[in-house]
């Protein structure tokens, strides 16, 4: 049945069209499922418009939406209280408007936080909003710097790693790369005590040549983005101790599409997670990127468009997101090159991104 | 509208038919706060009148900062629908510190335990769950559950990430080590591939004896041979065996793996694991002689062998030390 489903909708065409109906789509409205889902709305929201952006469509969200969507992000803003002995703490974006704040994009004095003290900000989100702004054409203008910053400082543990929130929660590598992406998209590195953080990543290796989520955890491909990414952007790739593992245990992960783990399902968002870890170490070409694609497309919905995680099952924005971004690698005609280090087209991530693009093995003398 | 329904794990509280908050007298003396998303949001989702409705009745105890029974109630409702929610979570554990003052018979931590038991069952891999979890053992100051429960959630998903990482800080903080190699052994019998178990045989010795005595090698190397003569082609105990050697240790001082791999690469001839593992013997042998071997195998490997990654085998050849 899988068979005759492959034979039918064969992965060798992209489907760009039905891609772009079913992103429109969610734009629109996410449906009652994703509820689930509410309080990390600012990544939903990215993995649609920046789905738009990859495919070179950014221009199909008119300039009155684009500005709505931006103020709708900057609603989102966390700002200092004045009231708190630790002002900036919370500071940095929500995910949702969940708190039942009155709507205040521009940050008015007259309109008070419903809940100050459950007001705070979670740093997936801020690095999405960030994300977000960029990709719909923003100035960050809007952006309290010193305020974000002094909450991602807030966040740094004492091994290095980071918490999305304050006041407690789990910590680990996802949220490391976000204090990374943040840095670099405010220019600034105040929010981070890079030696620290580089130690951790250092220690997350695996003996597998991978890294994890933590040290001595499992090696995974989306630990091995984050941690690739973050060294990336803070110019320390060469802390890693063993490169060679970290590479040969990359380009390992592919079976047709990439698995996350040694002996684990392929799982079409691996595609970007360690086809970007692969990119940021300059070997991406390394690689079979025509099975990659292959079971990337093989993974479209033949109605609803969309991209799933495997062949015959629903599309999330999650997979879809990182399929068409994973596709960026393999040199898909009609997709925008990606930044790896902030998961965000080039174009989107403008001059200075362009400025660093990894040196890549040339493999023409193979 | 498309459907995504593996999208959540979260289950809607379905069996009992949902009453609305408006419709309960307990809840009559307090007004929904509904959300404002502004006149055009990006990606609004299409909220059931369930999901609407808590949550407009949690953000209302929010801003009064209700910590009761009822409170605690609603919490557990609103997090059914979104447990993601780290407010809903922080919020949970203020209602339950309060709550544990006022009436400690009824509320302590060990009902907690109990609660968080059902939950983990119905969503195992939602990451706030575990770690209220962790929070929960530390204030009871009582690991003796967390072996057996992260034992009976590996036995429903051998590789669930959050599982094996609640086990890794159980063990360790309360040093629970005694147990910990049988149960690996356990794990790997029932599957050798299970590469989260063959992770976690690293963690615990490395914890415990190191790796730095030549029993231990011995052991660890024969260990992993065996299981690679039940299934030459897995993985795991390839990369494991490996990583044995990863932190400077030579190959040339356990000469078994030299030899064990020349007589697998006899028997096993369509095993690319044992190929890429004797380019790497000869490869730190440095002898011109073994360089010429190693880049042979990658040939081997790059034309045969292990043709998906011909490109990396043609570059580890070009690139040999």
């Amino acid at each position: 049945s899988t068979w005759c489903s492959l034979k039918a909708h064969m992965g060798d065409e992209f489907e760009r069209a039905k891609h772009l109906r079913f992103l429109k789509q969610c734009l629109k409205v996410l449906p009652g499922p994703y509820a689930s889902q509410e309080s990390n709305r600012m990544t939903l929201a990215y993995f649609v418009v920046s789905s738009f952006d990859v495919l070179g469509e950014i221009d199909q969200i008119s300039a009155s939406d684009r500005a709505q969507y931006i103020d709708w992000i900057y609603a989102q803003q966390v700002h200092p209280d004045p009231s708190s002995p630790n002002p900036t703490a919370l500071c940095g974006f929500r995910g949702t408007p969940f708190l039942g704040d009155a709507f205040n994009p521009n940050h008015s004095p007259d309109i008070q936080p419903a809940s100050p003290e459950y007001n705070k900000s979670n740093i997936a989100m801020t690095y999405t909003a960030l994300a977000l702004l960029r990709i719909l054409g923003d100035d960050f203008a809007r952006i309290n710097r010193p305020a974000v910053l002094s909450g991602l400082r807030g966040l740094q543990q004492p091994d290095g790693s980071y918490a999305p929130v304050a006041g407690g929660a789990e910590c680990d590598m996802r949220f490391l790369f976000c204090a990374c992406a943040i840095s670099d998209m405010l220019g600034d590195w105040s929010g981070i005590d890079k030696e620290a953080a580089t130690t951790f990543i250092v220690n997350s290796q695996s003996y597998d040549g991978g890294i994890a989520q933590g040290p001595l955890q499992e090696a995974h491909g989306g630990s091995t983005y984050c941690a690739v990414a973050a060294l990336y952007l803070m110019g320390s790739l060469s802390s890693v101790k063993r490169m060679d593992d970290l590479v040969r245990w990359c380009v390992h992960r592919q079976v047709t599409g990439f698995q996350g783990r040694i002996n684990k399902a392929v799982d079409t968002c691996y595609s970007f997670w360690i086809g970007a870890a692969l990119q940021m170490l300059g070997y991406h070409s390394l690689c079979d990127y025509n099975a990659i694609r292959s079971y990337s497309l093989s993974c479209q919905h033949p109605a609803i468009g969309g991209i799933s995680k495997w062949p015959d099952t629903f599309p999330d924005v999650l997979h879809t997101y990182f399929s068409l971004s994973g596709l960026s690698f393999c040199n898909e005609p009609g997709i925008l090159p990606l930044d790896p280090a902030l998961g965000i087209t080039m174009r989107a991530a403008g001059d200075w991104a362009n400025a660093r693009p990894p040196k890549q093995y040339d493999v023409s003398t193979l | 509208l498309t459907r995504a329904p593996s999208m959540s794990d979260d289950e809607a509280p379905k069996k009992k038919e949902w009453v609305p908050f408006s419709k309960r007298p307990e809840w009559s003396d307090v007004v929904p706060t509904p959300q404002d998303d502004g006149p055009n949001p990006v990606c609004p989702i299409a909220y059931s009148d369930q999901f609407r409705e808590t949550m407009d009745y949690f953000r209302t105890i929010l801003k009064t900062n209700e910590l009761s029974p009822r409170a605690l109630d609603l919490v557990t409702e609103a997090i059914k629908l979104n447990s993601a929610n780290y407010t809903a979570w922080y919020f949970r554990r203020k209602v339950l510190a309060a709550l544990f003052e006022k009436d400690p018979a009824t509320y302590n931590y060990r009902k907690e335990l109990g609660y968080v038991d059902g939950m983990c069952r119905g969503s195992p891999k939602n990451y706030q769950l575990w770690y209220h979890r962790r929070l929960v053992v530390e204030q009871l100051n009582d690991p003796s559950e967390e072996i057996p429960f992260t034992a009976e959630m590996l036995e429903e998903d051998a590789k669930n990430y959050h599982a094996w990482a609640h086990r890794q800080w159980v063990v360790e903080t309360y040093k629970l080590w005694d147990g910990e190699l049988p149960f690996v052994d356990h794990l790997l019998r029932e599957d050798m591939r299970n590469n989260s178990a063959w992770n976690q045989r690293f963690f615990v010795i490395s914890k415990t004896t190191g790796y730095a005595s030549k029993e231990v090698m011995a052991r660890e190397i024969e260990c992993a041979f065996s299981y690679i003569r039940k299934a030459p082609n897995n993985e795991s105990p390839w990369a494991y065996l490996r990583g044995l050697f990863v932190s400077g240790v030579k190959f040339s001082e356990y000469p078994q793996v030299k030899d064990t791999c020349l007589e697998f690469s006899g028997k096993y001839v369509a095993c690319p694991h044992v190929v890429s593992l004797l380019v790497d013997i000869y490869e730190q042998e440095g002898t011109p002689e073994s360089k010429e071997n190693a880049a042979a195998l990658c040939v081997k490997l790059a034309t045969t062998m292990d043709v998906i990654r011909q490109k990396y085998w043609r570059y580890r050849e070009k690139n040999l030390h």
